[in-house]
């Protein structure tokens, strides 16, 4: 497994996460991963274990599996969420039906990952919840980066001054980049988040999209903003970076 | 007796449904019987009694209509000439105590007595009415004999009359008993036919169209479908196990072509991306598997919504439609506006992308593609028509099926599933899914039941 040439990897003081996951063979092998990528990673074997260092300890981000022996991963969220430990969680399921997810959704999750994933996936969706700012302006109404200006108002788009027309998909897709400039964000993500498909579009639907945003924000323009992540997915990020 | 003991020496006789039936319907006579009995008894005996008194009574008054001086005579005359009976006559003089003719009277009150007297050495019950009369009190009397004869014969009659209802309510209820009983053990037979994995067992129907040869049809209706899901479900599992053998199967010999052959890190690398897809394509046949699965269990219209259908495929068409300008096709839409229906949006969803990817997988780049609906009273026909090759109308059931590839089609991408998915989803719906052809292309036609709002 390689890791991701996305920025911000390595940040001076490492991310904290605490892995909440019975199966041994997936603990390690999350945790190796989240080692690599320079994580500093607390593991827990089942739920009580995990409500317990969650409020001992500070994290960034607390990966729960969904099914746990002692205390199953709906009790664990909802328990922590009831102490106030606001700490992001990523849910990880073998159940990856739509009824499941918003079942973890409402109980407090963050994000919902269902097994099996590949760990780019995984990576992206921590690294997306981790540097999620604390206090972000609920509502901002301009997004920006470099010579990339969104309007959320007035619902439009300016490069460099310029004026670029995109449909209403492609307005959400470059919205969401914008939100995460920076991350990684995987094809899952954008389909769940953009399109809020449920299921993996066996044509080249994502692909399509991002190829006529990248025509529209960067044909006539020097720098590339929107890059693939090989084998991982896209990240919009500063052409200096 | 001959029929219970037949019946006791059938193998567990006594414990069939059929026997007793018989016993509790003999039972059930005897007591009609009885019943009968005492209520007959009770009325012919009374009315006896009353016609006994009656015969007294006038035979008393015409006694004592004759003149006084004659009297003595007549009764004496009348006790000797019939000294059995039946009819006894008794006069006692005023102020005597000697009593004339052949009924003893013992008593002094007149109205009706009970008396038994001995008569050649017999008992005779009789009964008895005295009367004053002048110069004396007069008394005549009846035998019983006529009562007791009668009440013997009712009795016999009773007891013999009881007991062959009773015998023939025990035949009769255990042959009816036992003609059903007989058609339910068929029933039982076949199910454990069943039971022992003959699925293939049927109930036979009489062919008299009764209640029995109903429950026939219902269950032999029940076992066709629990044996069209068996059958399904074996097929599925063996379409499982073909279909994975083959991306196994390169996996395996991708790996030990590398693991024999392998020089250096890239092709190493190489070899393990290639592993890596072939698992990832596995594990998407699971998923795929399991939703379907998922789709088909849950309860019917749990969390349906009112969805706005026009708008929905607004929304994914407007999704496919670069890749469809990108392979040179064009994707029309006729639609109405404000068209609803209750149902699961993301499945939905999921259906119309499932048809449209369709037509983009096994259909020519630059095949056209039209998306319309019109609706009436209750439905929306919804429908993807392309101009493709179209499918032979024999294959139309086929295409539905978990893995189904047409042999036109094995030489394109996809899994085999998208079509029975669209079929998990439009079950769930209510949605009737129908191929037609297109002359030329296919045209797959959804009826969806309407919403209002």
């Amino acid at each position: 497994m390689r890791a991701q040439s996305c920025p911000n990897e390595h940040v001076a003081e490492p991310m904290r996460i605490l892995l909440i996951e019975d199966d041994a063979e997936t603990r390690r092998y999350i945790q190796r991963g989240l080692d690599e990528l320079g994580y500093a990673v607390t593991c827990a074997a089942n739920g009580a274990e995990g409500v317990m260092l969650a409020s001992e300890l500070e994290h960034d981000v607390i990966v729960l599996d969904r099914l746990l022996p002692r205390l199953d991963g709906l009790s664990v969220l909802k328990a922590l969420r009831s102490a106030q430990i606001n700490t992001p969680v990523l849910m990880l399921t073998a159940l990856a039906e739509v009824e499941a997810r918003v079942e973890g959704i409402e109980a407090g999750a963050d994000d919902y990952l269902s097994k099996p994933f590949a760990f780019t996936e995984l990576a992206a969706r921590i690294g997306a919840l981790a540097r999620r700012p604390p206090l972000r302006d609920p509502t901002p109404t301009r997004l920006r980066l470099a010579d990339l200006e969104m309007d959320l108002l007035r619902r439009e788009v300016h490069r460099g001054g310029e004026l670029i027309d995109l449909q209403p998909r492609e307005f959400k897709l470059l919205e969401y980049f914008l939100r995460n400039a920076g991350r990684v964000v995987t094809r899952t993500m954008l389909l769940e988040q953009v399109w809020d498909y449920h299921f993996d579009p066996k044509t080249s639907v994502v692909e399509t999209h991002i190829s006529r945003l990248r025509g529209k924000i960067e044909r006539n323009f020097q720098s590339q903003l929107l890059h693939t992540v090989r084998g991982a997915g896209y990240c919009l990020k500063e052409p200096d970076e | 007796m001959s029929l219970v003991t037949a019946i006791l020496n059938r193998e567990n006789g006594t414990k069939t449904a059929a026997f007793r039936t018989g016993v509790g319907l003999a039972l059930v006579f005897g007591v009609i019987a009885l019943i009968l009995f005492v209520i007959t008894w009770f009325a012919v005996r009374n009315y006896v009694e009353q016609q006994l008194q009656q015969n007294v009574k006038e035979e008393a008054a015409e006694i004592a209509g004759v003149p006084a001086a004659r009297r003595a005579q007549v009764i004496t005359r009348l006790a000797s000439q019939k000294p059995d009976g039946p009819y006894f006559y008794g006069y006692r003089p005023k102020g005597s105590d000697t009593t004339l003719g052949n009924l003893p009277m013992h008593y002094t009150q007149p109205g009706w007595h009970s008396v038994s007297i001995q008569v050649d050495g017999r008992r005779v019950e009789l009964l008895a009415k005295a009367v004053d009369i002048p110069g004396g009190m007069l008394a005549v009397a009846r035998n019983r004999n006529s009562e007791d004869a009668l009440e013997d014969i009712l009795q016999g009659a009773f007891v013999a009359a009881g007991l062959l209802s009773m015998l023939l309510a025990l035949a009769a209820g255990w042959f009816t008993a036992r003609r059903y009983l007989v058609r339910i053990e068929q029933v039982s037979e076949s199910a454990t036919r069943i039971a022992d994995g003959d699925l293939t067992a049927r109930i036979q129907p009489s062919g008299k169209d009764d209640e029995f040869d109903r429950l026939a049809y219902a269950l032999n209706s029940m076992l066709e479908r629990i044996q069209q899901l068996m059958e399904g479900m074996r097929q599925v599992s063996s379409d499982i196990a073909h279909d994975l053998r083959t991306p196994l199967t390169h996996l395996r010999q991708n790996l030990e072509q590398v693991m024999l052959q392998g020089e250096d890190l890239p092709s190493y690398q190489r070899a393990v991306e290639k592993a890596v897809l072939d698992v990832d394509r596995v594990l998407e046949t699971f998923a795929a598997l399991l939703r379907i699965a998922r789709i088909e269990s849950q309860p019917l219209r749990t969390a349906f919504q009112t969805i706005d259908l026009t708008d929905l495929v607004v929304t994914v068409v407007d999704d496919y439609k670069p890749v469809f300008e990108d392979q040179g096709r064009k994707l029309r839409v006729e639609l109405l506006p404000c068209v609803y229906c209750l149902g699961d949006r993301a499945l939905l969803l999921q259906l119309l992308a499932n048809l449209l990817e369709n037509t983009l997988n096994h259909t020519p780049e630059g095949t056209p593609v039209t998306v319309s609906f019109h609706i009436d009273d209750t439905h929306i026909h919804l429908s993807v028509t392309d101009r493709g090759p179209g499918i032979d109308p024999a294959y139309h059931d086929y295409v539905f099926r978990r893995f189904a590839r047409l042999d036109t089609a094995r030489s394109m991408p996809g899994s085999g599933l998208g079509m029975a998915m669209v079929a998990a989803i439009s079950e769930r719906h209510g949605i009737k899914i129908r191929l037609l052809d297109a002359a030329p292309g296919l045209r797959v036609s959804l009826q969806i039941p309407r919403a209002f709002v």
